[in-house]
């Protein structure tokens, strides 16, 4: 089993996931619509670069 | 607008799922016996939280009910069904490579941290320069290792580096259904055997990162 904290298991798959449908993918259409100032406010609406690895961890540690 | 969610080929199965913002879903022939799968959007549709994660939970539940799916990019807008049409008829060869590309594959997601991360870089620009080109060099070594130790289990692979803070490398791999116990197993002996780093597996995806079509007259 891999080492990992659920909280950083978590933080981690939206990550993923958001990089996923934003970045990858086969385009269609040519004009992708999304501005890169779009998907920058995206990312800081999750949140997602806000907190760091170790504190997820330490977070984990504390409640378990 | 139409918003695309992915591309399977026919006949597809639909899962009970609603689009973006609840919008019935509908499977569009573009030729070549392939189908979209798009709904009905505003606008241009803005990446809001809950339009990604609608995005995302049609593409899987097409990916786990269909043999193999192509994942359209976010953003993939466009005007009406008839224009999708015209776009891919003309490009059945190419659609036939990528979906052979992806057949019977998930895709795994593995990214490598190193907790506590590296010291902080300060001194001068000369001293900056230096340690971050070393830190960088390690990112990559530890690149080459992962992928001799994972990419021979997988279909296709693809490898990152970020050197950045604790996060030092994000991959991705193509990996046949049946082999994905095989697969996680050796990502559990990979960091086994390297102390001091946490990787962190995530999927199956649908294939997202080997769904490739260059845009037309890209």
């Amino acid at each position: 089993m891999s080492s990992a904290s659920p909280a950083l298991q978590q933080q981690v798959t939206l990550i993923e996931l958001v990089d996923r449908v934003l970045n990858k993918g086969v385009t269609l259409t040519g004009d992708i619509t999304l501005s890169v100032a779009g998907v920058d406010l995206v990312y800081v609406g999750l949140r997602l670069l806000l907190a760091s690895v170790s504190t997820l961890e330490r977070l984990d540690g504390e409640r378990a | 607008m139409v918003h695309v969610y992915a591309l399977v080929r026919s006949p597809t199965t639909v899962p009970a799922t609603a689009g973006i913002g609840n919008a019935e879903l509908r499977v569009v022939s573009v030729g070549n016996e392939i189908e979209a799968v798009v709904s009905d959007i505003e606008g241009a549709g803005h990446p809001s939280e809950s339009a990604i994660l609608a995005h995302a939970r049609v593409v899987e539940g097409l990916a786990e009910a269909n043999d193999s799916v192509l994942p359209a990019r976010f953003g993939n807008g466009t005007p009406d069904e008839a224009d999708l049409r015209v776009r891919l008829e003309k490009r059945g060869s190419e659609l036939a490579a990528a979906f052979a590309r992806v057949s019977g594959c998930v895709e795994l997601g593995v990214r490598v941290f190193r907790v506590p991360p590296a010291a902080e870089l300060s001194g001068s620009g000369r001293d900056y320069m230096q340690r971050r080109l070393e830190e960088v060099g390690r990112a990559e070594q530890l690149a080459r290792e992962l992928d001799e130790a994972l990419a021979p289990l997988a279909r296709e692979s693809t490898c990152r580096v970020l050197a950045s803070g604790e996060s030092l490398l994000a991959a991705a791999y193509l990996v046949a259904r049946g082999e994905v116990e095989r697969f996680r197993g050796a990502i559990d002996s990979f960091e086994r055997a390297q102390p001091g780093l946490t990787l962190v597996t995530t999927g199956p995806w649908p294939p997202y990162s080997f769904a490739l079509l260059e845009a037309e007259g890209a």
